[in-house]
């Protein structure tokens, strides 16, 4: 018969392998969500021990339990039984990495005060005797009145006897530690740490001569003024060159066999609504789901052998000095990077971030890096409009008006950040005060389970908006139906017709001061399930078959469309670069509206910061378009 | 005559200048008390004051960076890197710049 479920709450500090200790105790019964009304991850997991289901709650890291940032707050809610939506701990487990345990002693002595039914996990012991350190667990039992329990969390090693501790933990008797720090602030962090100075004193034994690290002197090379963001950016570049060359082949495996289900499918099907439905809408909205699943997992895969490895700390103590002034701080420099790939993942990246004004700057921000959908549309806009001018010997017209875009768009970025920074989402920048993790080698199973973890959070809450919007998309294309099984239309008459070509029609007055026409309208309202499509619904408007010349001869009928009547060219010159400078800016991208709206804490709060960036990536897309169309008018681009 | 008078003036303003110099050299050095960013790579100090906000100070403390708190200084060419209770502690500049130390040269 199962008992009751018995509530334990895992605390640490960052970089303590509380995480690792969390998935080595829960496995994959793991649920990720928000606390409420903040964005701060709440990872909860459970296990079933000796009949008792036990279930835990891994709370952020943090190094005391003063309410100060917002993560520090969830904890010290937590610890306090007056969270929102958190039902009342029976046990803690207070997580120590043993190679720092004089610092990790000031939070467990905070949390031992509190005379709760307390676990001490000594985690890490196995790096004690490279550290030259060995520690005294019975003596350390002793002084803290507590259970303490020696683990090796990435080998599972005391992981058993943690469980063990735990489900005994209510009949043991409390720590007696009490008052430690009922003086002044200021004297209370001095009589805490005197206190632990007399237990380290006790418990610990070093070797001599082991204060200097050998991992000084790769810092010295890593934290350099110079050297250090230079070798950050070359690791950002081998690392984003393999994860395209690995993560672009599996998505177009994994399209390809999506796309050869869709030909059995044609082949067993009649030709249909059903068969269309099964075919463009659900296997498309499939698709449209499964093509960042790689680029998630393998940008996760990087992001947590930084972590793991103890270089992402060192990254962002670099890169700071360079993000500081736009307001951001050095975390944000990956998620910004990862945007030139794709916002969807690197969205998520910003997890890593652990301020939240920082964070939701840098997510409202990240879409404005170019990312390699815009590329087709670029490419489309660029080969038809600008003219292949060979300048120097060295670079073209088109080579240099590409690098633009991509420039324009970093700009735009790096600005939007200083002004969010400084207006809606200001805040004190909080001084750069880093932990240097000791360097250690990632464990491949933690990270898979991280890996796992997120690839998981993606599909489940943002991947199903996007397939549900892929779907809706499909049918507004589709439907009302211009012709009838016996007198089908074209192609181009069905999206004339239908709910998406008439929405087309309905915002023409907008795009006209940009001198486009309604078909660029149909064309930038399907673009919305991806940016790409921009390129194969003007193929359709244009009637033009989709095969590996589509880009040329679209281009081309591009260029020599006229305006029935006056026979003047459809879409002049200014027109297109007006309409390059709109898809720089705007977020025309229902997957990246679907991951802002959950990565900003869901629910409406989540959706009021998604529609807030849609709607000044808009405003600044059309006002760019507009200047830049008069712009080229006035030089006679027209 | 002359000459002799001048080689003795400039002697004396070399004296008084070397002089000066000692002076500002031993101030400098017995100094009770200077910031972390005026340390140097391999010394140890004794953290005195924490002249940042009240949340800054109280992280610093969580982290072993308190009132009485002896500290080393592992680099400062890139801000400061501190050897806080033998683990590794990064600040900035201007974070190093609001700390006062008693500071104990290597």
């Amino acid at each position: 018969m199962t008992r009751p479920t018995l509530r334990v709450a895992l605390i640490g500090n960052p970089n303590c392998g509380k995480s690792t200790l969390f998935n080595a105790l829960t496995g994959r019964r793991q649920k990720v969500a928000n606390f409420p009304g903040v964005t701060v991850e709440r990872v909860e997991g459970s296990y079933v021990h000796e009949g008792t289901t036990v279930s835990v709650l891994d709370l952020p890291g943090t190094y005391s339990l003063s309410p100060d940032a917002p993560d520090e707050v969830i904890t010290y809610d937590v610890v306090h039984d007056r969270a929102d939506g958190v039902a009342p701990v029976d046990v803690f487990v207070v997580v120590l990495d043993a190679e720092n345990l004089e610092r990790n002693l000031y939070l467990a002595t905070e949390v031992l005060e509190l005379g709760r039914p307390t676990v001490v996990v000594l985690n890490r012991v196995d790096r004690l005797p490279l550290a030259g350190m060995k520690v005294d667990v019975v003596e350390l039992i002793h002084a803290l009145g507590a259970i303490v329990v020696p683990t090796v969390a990435t080998t599972q090693e005391g992981v058993e006897r943690v469980r063990h501790c735990i489900a005994r933990a209510l009949d043991v008797p409390q720590s007696q530690l009490r008052n430690q720090g009922a003086v002044a602030e200021e004297y209370r962090a001095e009589r805490r740490y005197e206190w632990i100075a007399a237990v380290m004193a006790r418990t610990v034994t070093r070797e001599a001569g082991t204060r200097t690290r050998p991992s000084d002197r790769v810092d010295a090379v890593l934290l350099h003024r110079v050297w250090g963001p230079l070798i950050f950016v070359a690791v950002m570049a081998i690392a984003f060159q393999a994860l395209f060359l690995v993560a672009t082949p599996l998505a177009t495996v994994l399209q390809s066999a999506l796309g050869s289900l869709s030909d059995v499918l044609r082949g067993l099907l009649p030709a249909g609504d059903f068969q269309s439905l099964l075919i463009d809408g659900v296997l498309g909205g499939v698709g449209s789901v499964v093509v960042f699943v790689p680029q998630i997992a393998l940008l996760f895969l990087f992001i947590g052998a930084l972590e793991d490895s103890g270089y992402l700390s060192r990254a962002a103590f670099v890169m700071d000095r360079f993000m500081r002034p736009l307001g951001l701080q050095g975390k944000s420099f990956i998620p910004l990077l990862s945007g030139y790939a794709c916002a969807v993942p690197a969205i998520m990246a910003t997890r890593t971030i652990p301020q939240t004004k920082e964070r939701l700057a840098t997510i409202m921000v990240v879409p404005l890096m170019s990312c390699s959908a815009r590329l087709p549309v670029y490419a489309l806009l660029i080969s038809a409009f600008v003219p292949a001018v060979t300048i120097g010997h060295v670079i073209t017209l088109q080579g240099l008006a590409l690098l633009a875009m991509y420039l324009f768009g970093t700009v735009a970025a790096l600005a939007a950040a200083a002004v969010f920074r400084r207006t809606l989402l200001r805040s004190d920048t909080r001084a750069l005060i880093i932990e240097m993790p000791a360097y250690a080698k990632p464990t491949m199973r933690v990270l898979l389970t991280t890996v796992w973890q997120r690839v998981s959070v993606f599909l489940q809450r943002a991947g199903t908006v996007i397939f549900a919007i892929s779907v809706i998309l499909w049918a507004m294309g589709r439907y009302p139906q211009a012709g009838t099984p016996s007198a089908p239309v074209s192609e181009e008459a069905q999206l004339t017709q239908s709910a998406l070509g008439q929405v087309g029609h309905a915002v023409e007055p907008l795009v006209r001061p940009l001198g486009l026409d309604w078909k660029i309208g149909v064309a930038m309202v399907a673009s919305f399930a991806a940016r790409e499509v921009f390129v194969s619904t003007m193929a359709t408007m244009y009637g033009v078959p989709q095969h590996e010349t589509v880009h040329t001869e679209l281009a081309a009928r591009l260029r020599d469309a006229r305006a029935p009547g006056t026979g003047r060219p459809t879409y002049t010159r200014a027109a297109a670069f007006g309409l390059l400078a709109f898809y720089v800016f705007a977020l025309m991208c229902t997957s990246t509206i679907a991951v802002t709206v959950r990565e900003t804490g869901g629910g409406w709060q989540g959706a009021r910061w998604a529609s807030l960036q849609f709607s000044y990536m808009l405003v600044l897309a059309w006002g760019s378009a507009f200047v830049v169309y008069r712009i080229a008018l006035a030089l006679g681009a027209g | 005559m002359n000459l002799l008078r001048l080689w003795k003036s400039w002697r004396a303003t070399k004296a008084a200048r070397v002089t000066q110099e000692r002076v500002m050299l031993d101030a400098a050095l017995c100094a009770p008390s200077c910031t972390l960013a005026a340390c140097f790579a391999g010394d140890r100090a004794t953290v005195r004051q924490l002249q940042c906000t009240k949340a800054d100070a109280m992280r610093l403390r969580s982290l072993g960076v308190y009132e009485g708190a002896k500290v080393g200084i592992v680099d400062r060419r890139n801000g400061v890197l501190l050897d806080v209770c033998g683990s590794r502690l990064a600040l900035d500049a201007t974070m190093a710049g609001a700390i006062v130390v008693d500071p104990t040269p290597a």
